[in-house]
Formats: C-alpha cells, sequence, structure tokens
C-alpha cells in the first residue's frame, strides 16, 4: 500500500496551477448554487463537495452529443472518422460512485468485440484522481450495493479531507506522477475510518427479480410515472443512444446522442409495431435492467447507489424504492407458497 | 453566420392565388429579385409554423407566405386558419429574437402579378437592410 | 383540511367517487407526492399546503380509464389546466368530481414558486366543491414578458440561445404537460424528420419553438413544464409570450372560462389583417 501524501489547505491552488501546467484539468466548481465540472481556472474559487452532485459525469466520457465521422458528398465523396483526442488529462473530485459508474460503462463501450474507440481513446487519456466522501446524502445508497463513501475502487489517486488540508495517495501507476509536487509531503497521518449508514433499500438478487417479469406489480408502479426519461439521463450507468446523421447541402455528421428507454418512441418501429407501448413495460425494463439484466450480461448490478434518479425526479418518486417495493413483494410471495396458500 | 447581401428568401404560395400572381408577374416580365426560392402549397392554411421554423434553421434570410384575399380562399376558410397561425407564429419568433423584417405576410390575388413583384422587392430591401447582422435560429456549419 | 377528509368520506359512503386524486406525505422522507387513495385508505396523510406542488390533472386520462369516478384536488392553476383537458375531449366531465381548493401559492425548495408571483388565475374556475378563501387575486401580469420585450432582437437571441444550447432534450416538460399527449410527438417524427434529435442549439431551438406554438391558446399555465427541467430553462416565458399575444390578439386566455374553444381551433372572419404584423399594445 503507498504511502499517504499530505497536502495543506494554503497549498492546494499551487498544486493545482503544477498540475495543470502538464494535464488538462476538469475541477468542480460551486456556481449559482448548483455545482458543474469545468476546466482548472486559477482565478476562480476551488472547493469539493463533500457528498454526491447531481451534474451528470458520464458526460466526460458519454457526451450528451458526439460526432464520431462527417462525410462530404460535394465534389468527390469523403467520410472522414472523427479522431480520437490524446492530449492527457485529469479529472479531480468524483466520488466513489461516480468512478463505479466509469467502470460500468467500461464493460459496455471496451470489453465487447464492438469497442468504442473514442470512449477508449477519452479513457486512456484520462487520470481520475476520485474524493472519498465526507457524508453520505439522504438520498445516497451505495452502501448497499457493495460500495463504500471512502472506496477508492478504480480510482488512479484517491484523497479526502483531513485537519488542515487534504491527504491523498496513489492506487495506480497512472497516479503516481500526480503526487510528485514538492507541495506535497509524506505523513503518518491516515484518514478515520467512518461506519457508514447502511440497509435504505432491501434488494433482491438478479436470479428472484427475473421471476417479477409477469407480476401485476409493474402496472401499480408505473401509475404514477411520466415515464420522461430524467432518471436515465442522470443515471451514471445508462448508455443507451441513437446514432443519427445530420446533412445539410451535402455535408454532414454522424452523432451519437443520448436516448432513454424510458421515452415513448424508444422501442417504436417501421410500421408502428411497438414493444413497450405502455409506461409499464418500460418501468419494468428499466427497473429489471439495473437490478438483473445487467448482472446478466456483465456480472454486475449497474445501480451504483448514488441516488441521483431520486434527486432529479419530476414528481419526487424514488428508483430504488421500486426495486425495494418489488422486493417486499417477492418476499410476500415466497411466504404465501411456503405457508401452503395460494399465490396471488 | 449572418444575414447575406443577397438575402435567400423562401416563399410559400397557395396555389391558387399567390403562385398564379406569382406566375403572372413572370408572363408579363414584371421583374423581381432572383433569390426567391418558390413552395407551393394547395392553400395558405397548409402552411404549419414549423415549416416557417425550420426555413429558419435551414439558413434562409426570410421567409414569406402568401395567400388568397381573406374571404376569397378557394377552399373558403383557409386562410382564415392561416392569418391566426401565423400571426401567432410571428409573435413567438419576434419573441426569441428573430428581427420582424425577416418574415413576410401577405394577400395576393392571381390577378396581382405586379404586387407579387413588388412585395418581393419590398421584402429584399428590408433583408438587404439588416446584412451583416447575425442570421438567429441558424444551423450550425458543419466542419469536415 | 378536515373538511376536505370528511367530504371525501362523504362522496366514498355515497359511491359518488371510487377513488380520490389528491396529495400524501411520505412517512420517512416528509415529501409531498401525488396520490391514489382508495375507498378504504386511510385519510391521515393526505395533505394540501404550499407543498402541493404538481399538477394532477396529468394523471386523470390514465385514471379515468380505470376508475368510473375521481375527485381531484385542483389550485387555481391545476383548474385551469382540467379546463383545457375537459374542452379537448380528453376527460369526460361527468367522470370528475373536482374539489376547488384555494391556493395562496406554492413552494418550490423552501421559496414561493416564480409562477405564483404573476398567478392569473388562483381560483379553479371549476368546481364541485369549494374549499377556502374563494377569493380571486388582482396580479400584474406578464411581467417577466414584457421585461424581454424590452430588449432588441439580438439582445433578446442572445438571452434565449445561452439557455437553448443547455438542453439535453430529456423531454421532460412535454411528458409532464396535460396538454401534450400526441400519440406520435413530432419530436419523434421520422419522415419528415422536423427537429433532429442530437442536442445541439438549432434542434434544440427547433424544439422550444414549437413546443410553444403547439401550447399557444391551450397552455393552462400550471408551471410544471419549468419545474421540472433539470436544466432550469425559462421556457415558461415562451408560454406566457404566446398567452399574453393571444390575449391580446383574439381576448381569451385558455382555460378560464370553461367550454371555450381554444383561439387555434375556431376560425374567425373578423380578425383584422393587422394581427400579422406583430406585437400591438
Amino acid at each position: 500500500m503507498n504511502k499517504w501524501r499530505k497536502l495543506k489547505t494554503g497549498d492546494l491552488k499551487a498544486y493545482l496551477s503544477g498540475l495543470a501546467e502538464k494535464w488538462e484539468l476538469w475541477v468542480p466548481y460551486f456556481n449559482d448554487g448548483k455545482w458543474e465540472f469545468g476546466p482548472y481556472d486559477a482565478g476562480r474559487d476551488i472547493d469539493f463537495p463533500d457528498s454526491i452532485i447531481n451534474v451528470s459525469l458520464k458526460q466526460l466520457f458519454f457526451p450528451k452529443r458526439r460526432s464520431i465521422a462527417t462525410f462530404d458528398e460535394n465534389s468527390s465523396w469523403s467520410l472522414k472518422q472523427v479522431m480520437p483526442l490524446e492530449k492527457p488529462r485529469i479529472i479531480m473530485g468524483l466520488h466513489p460512485c461516480d468512478v463505479a459508474g466509469i467502470k460500468y460503462m467500461d464493460k459496455v463501450f471496451l470489453d465487447s468485440e464492438h469497442k468504442d474507440v473514442l470512449y477508449e481513446a477519452e479513457r486512456n487519456r484520462t487520470i481520475l484522481i476520485g474524493m472519498a466522501c465526507g457524508k453520505m446524502e439522504d438520498n445516497c445508497h451505495c452502501t448497499d450495493r457493495g460500495l463504500s463513501p471512502d472506496s477508492s475502487n478504480g480510482m488512479d489517486v484517491v484523497y479526502t479531507r483531513t485537519t488542515g488540508g487534504y491527504l491523498l495517495q496513489s492506487m495506480t501507476k497512472k497516479g503516481e506522477p500526480l503526487l510528485q509536487s514538492d507541495r506535497l509531503k509524506d505523513t503518518d497521518e491516515k484518514p478515520v475510518k467512518k461506519d457508514w449508514r447502511r440497509g435504505k433499500y432491501k434488494i433482491a438478487s438478479p436470479e428472484e427479480f427475473m421471476t417479477m417479469y409477469d407480476d401485476r406489480i409493474w402496472h401499480d408502479l408505473s401509475d404514477i410515472c411520466l415515464t420522461c426519461g430524467i432518471c436515465t439521463y442522470a443515471c451514471p450507468t445508462c448508455v443507451c443512444f441513437l446514432v443519427a446523421d445530420e446533412k445539410f447541402k451535402g455535408k454532414g455528421e454522424r452523432v451519437t446522442v443520448w436516448d432513454s428507454c424510458q421515452l415513448q418512441s424508444y422501442s417504436r418501429m417501421a410500421g408502428g409495431h411497438d414493444t413497450r407501448k405502455t409506461p409499464a413495460s418500460r418501468v419494468r425494463n428499466r427497473t429489471l435492467d439495473k437490478f438483473a439484466y445487467s448482472h446478466l450480461r456483465y456480472g454486475q448490478i449497474s445501480c451504483t447507489g448514488c441516488g441521483r434518479c431520486v434527486l432529479v425526479c419530476p414528481l419526487k418518486r424514488s428508483f430504488p424504492q421500486l426495486g425495494a417495493t418489488v422486493t417486499e413483494r417477492l418476499q410476500k410471495k415466497k411466504e404465501k407458497v411456503a405457508a401452503g396458500k395460494e399465490e396471488d | 453566420m449572418q444575414i447575406e447581401k443577397d438575402p435567400k428568401i423562401l416563399a410559400i404560395l397557395c396555389k391558387w392565388c399567390s403562385y398564379a400572381g406569382a406566375d403572372l408577374a413572370g408572363t408579363s416580365r414584371f421583374k423581381y429579385p432572383a433569390n426567391i426560392r418558390i413552395v407551393q402549397v394547395p392553400c395558405s392554411g397548409r402552411v404549419d409554423p414549423v415549416m416557417v421554423f425550420r426555413a429558419f434553421v435551414e439558413g434562409y434570410d426570410g421567409v414569406m407566405v402568401s395567400g388568397c384575399h381573406p374571404g376569397d380562399c378557394h377552399y373558403g376558410t383557409g386562410n382564415y386558419h392561416a392569418r391566426r397561425r401565423l400571426a401567432v407564429a410571428r409573435r413567438l419568433l419576434e419573441f426569441t429574437g428573430v428581427h420582424p423584417d425577416r418574415m413576410h405576410f401577405t394577400w395576393i390575388s392571381a390577378a396581382e402579378g405586379k404586387k407579387f413583384a413588388e412585395e418581393c422587392a419590398e421584402f429584399t430591401e428590408k433583408l438587404r437592410n439588416l446584412s451583416g447582422t447575425e442570421k438567429t435560429l441558424a444551423r450550425e456549419e458543419i466542419a469536415t | 383540511m378536515n373538511e376536505i377528509r370528511n367530504k371525501i368520506i362523504e362522496l366514498f359512503s355515497k359511491g359518488e367517487i371510487d377513488v380520490m386524486l389528491g396529495y400524501r406525505e411520505d412517512a420517512t422522507t416528509g415529501a409531498l407526492k401525488a396520490a391514489v387513495f382508495k375507498k378504504d385508505d386511510t385519510l391521515d396523510d393526505l395533505v394540501f399546503d404550499e407543498r402541493c406542488v404538481q399538477n394532477l390533472v396529468n394523471y386523470l386520462p390514465t385514471l379515468t380509464a380505470r376508475y368510473k369516478k375521481i375527485g381531484i384536488m385542483l389550485k387555481g392553476c391545476d383548474g385551469r389546466s382540467l379546463v383545457t383537458q375537459l374542452v379537448e375531449h380528453r376527460i369526460n366531465k361527468n367522470q370528475i368530481v373536482a374539489f376547488s381548493i384555494a391556493c395562496d401559492g406554492v413552494k418550490v425548495g423552501g421559496k414561493t414558486a416564480e409562477k405564483c408571483d404573476d398567478c392569473a388565475v388562483n381560483i379553479s374556475p371549476i368546481a364541485d366543491h369549494a374549499f377556502g378563501k374563494q377569493e380571486p387575486k388582482k396580479v400584474p401580469l406578464y411581467a417577466r414578458v414584457r421585461e424581454i420585450e424590452k430588449m432588441a432582437p439580438a439582445e433578446r437571441w442572445k438571452f434565449f440561445s445561452e439557455y437553448f444550447a443547455k438542453c439535453e432534450r430529456c423531454y421532460a416538460c412535454r411528458q409532464i404537460c396535460p396538454s401534450c399527449y400526441c400519440e406520435i410527438c413530432i419530436a419523434d417524427q421520422q419522415e419528415p424528420k422536423w427537429i433532429e434529435p442530437s442536442a445541439k442549439l438549432s434542434a434544440n431551438t427547433m424544439w422550444h419553438l414549437i413546443r410553444a406554438y403547439h401550447l399557444a391558446g391551450r397552455c393552462a399555465d400550471c408551471g410544471e413544464c419549468e419545474r421540472v427541467c433539470p436544466q432550469e430553462i425559462p421556457m415558461r416565458l415562451l408560454n406566457n409570450a404566446l398567452e399574453k399575444a393571444v390575449q391580446e390578439m383574439f381576448k381569451v386566455r385558455p382555460g378560464t372560462v370553461p367550454d371555450e374553444l381554444p383561439p387555434l381551433v375556431v376560425l374567425s372572419k373578423d380578425d383584422p389583417d393587422s394581427i400579422l404584423e406583430g406585437r400591438n399594445e
């Protein structure tokens, strides 16, 4: 295990400016009552949120609109692939749930025969400096998803607040050069281990979830869901996208844009056939995907317990609560069967 | 992008009156500016403001819509609907920052070839006065 | 509040309603959510106070398909919304029992909602049972719209384009609007593809213009669209600008007079040609 190094609060700006000289550096800013990520600007105040922010950080690797090729039909036909970026960059201030989301995206975009080269380039050029959370927000429940607010899994460097400054530790070879700065001093100090709350949402196993496919509970759960899709835009592991060609006067771009399985036209096909016409079927799809299908495909359930879906829902519903409600009903069904009663 | 010195105009004309009027302007050899693209619709009531919005996004400097005079619509009442729709569309576009001179709505009958030429000339002149200003709503350039 | 609860119990016992659509206080989080109360449900957690932001009219089309008679709690803006849905024949009045509840403004995130500052209709225009002091408010309208109208075109575009560029095209505004119910939304149409799906400025602008235009003369100004936008785009400005335009040109404010047809549906031979020339105050 690498040693911890300490950075005094007063040296923070100097340290970051040093990093910004060699890397493209992205940090969080508190602006107009909201947190957002932006390129490092020595003229602005720097601070770090102690817990989750509702900006969707998947944008940094999987933007809401990305051009993947351009074409020109004028004169002679040409098609040019958009070249991946190579400039090394650092993203600082991500929390464990954000990093868990990125690791899940890696499974989708990298670990397959259809590797996404633009995503791969973004990952290769990026060093992740993750921040251990200081607290859990009301909607946080990463502890129920096998994570922890102070986990350093997937990070190249992890840092945490301490008295008088920050403690940093490099986790990978990629992260080591970042701790060479002489603003950091070796220290025997270690972060204090916290006891984190758990047990907010009890979720059944993926196999058990699959048995609920034909249950009528989905109609009740979707009664007050507008399938607007905001939860999918905020979720760090929702990565559905569609590919569109945008053309004008012979010149065009092929772009990938965010899509959402919750939208009413998502599964509509030519001829009008639609496999998920009802809101109930779409709510079922998302719930099963987060808690069961993702496990079947990638060996881990994709919900990271960040709670962003709860934060952004316009109807103030809780998506993880849907999973918990289904689990409760599953429990009741099992009890009924065990007691020899009829299933209803 | 900016409004051009030779402004490009899209004219949506109803088949029975305005388009015939434009035809008459041509056969009578009335001169009018060349940068006008004409789209024929059966009735001004067919014109959906989404066409007007889309025309601006596609890069037209100005959009003109013309139909039969109220009371003379070939289909009876189409132009009454058009009048309301286009009035609302204009208010919306002006509100979001499209210069009022970029829209031109008129009634031109099949016998008014001269009027068609005059309206086109007047509209083109108004747009020339705006040349160099930002062409709001226009789509982004595609870098290839 | 008890007056409301007692009335609901009375209606349930007489069989005049099958379900009640109202607001329930969540026991764990304290948040207020839309909820359907059935006959034997407890009404202890049925609440109506300044946290009742959501427009319940949204749920009526699905509920009217499942239940025969539905009671609904309506603030002023919600009542306007119900009137627009009734006149478009989306719901049948004889399936609805309308509770008009006097509203003094709602709070979003602890602050009074902006839509309540220039509330045009604070008492539901439609009511079978009324609760609270039913006093109409007289408020100067369209203040924000007038601010924009003072700006030059270039300034206005700068103001709006900054917001439109942020749009993610999540369509939450469309989903939550009771008046947006096309089976295939124009934004989803492929042939012709009027609006490009990607979230770039020109396509986002098309979306917002079309949304505002399709709601012209139909929008009840419930304000939900602006509340749910994750990017905080002030899209009510567009809706209000057209409400003002329609008021000036056709002397109609949507949702205020039951059974009054939307102005862009009716035809009039008497509109002056001057309406084609733009803003006339």
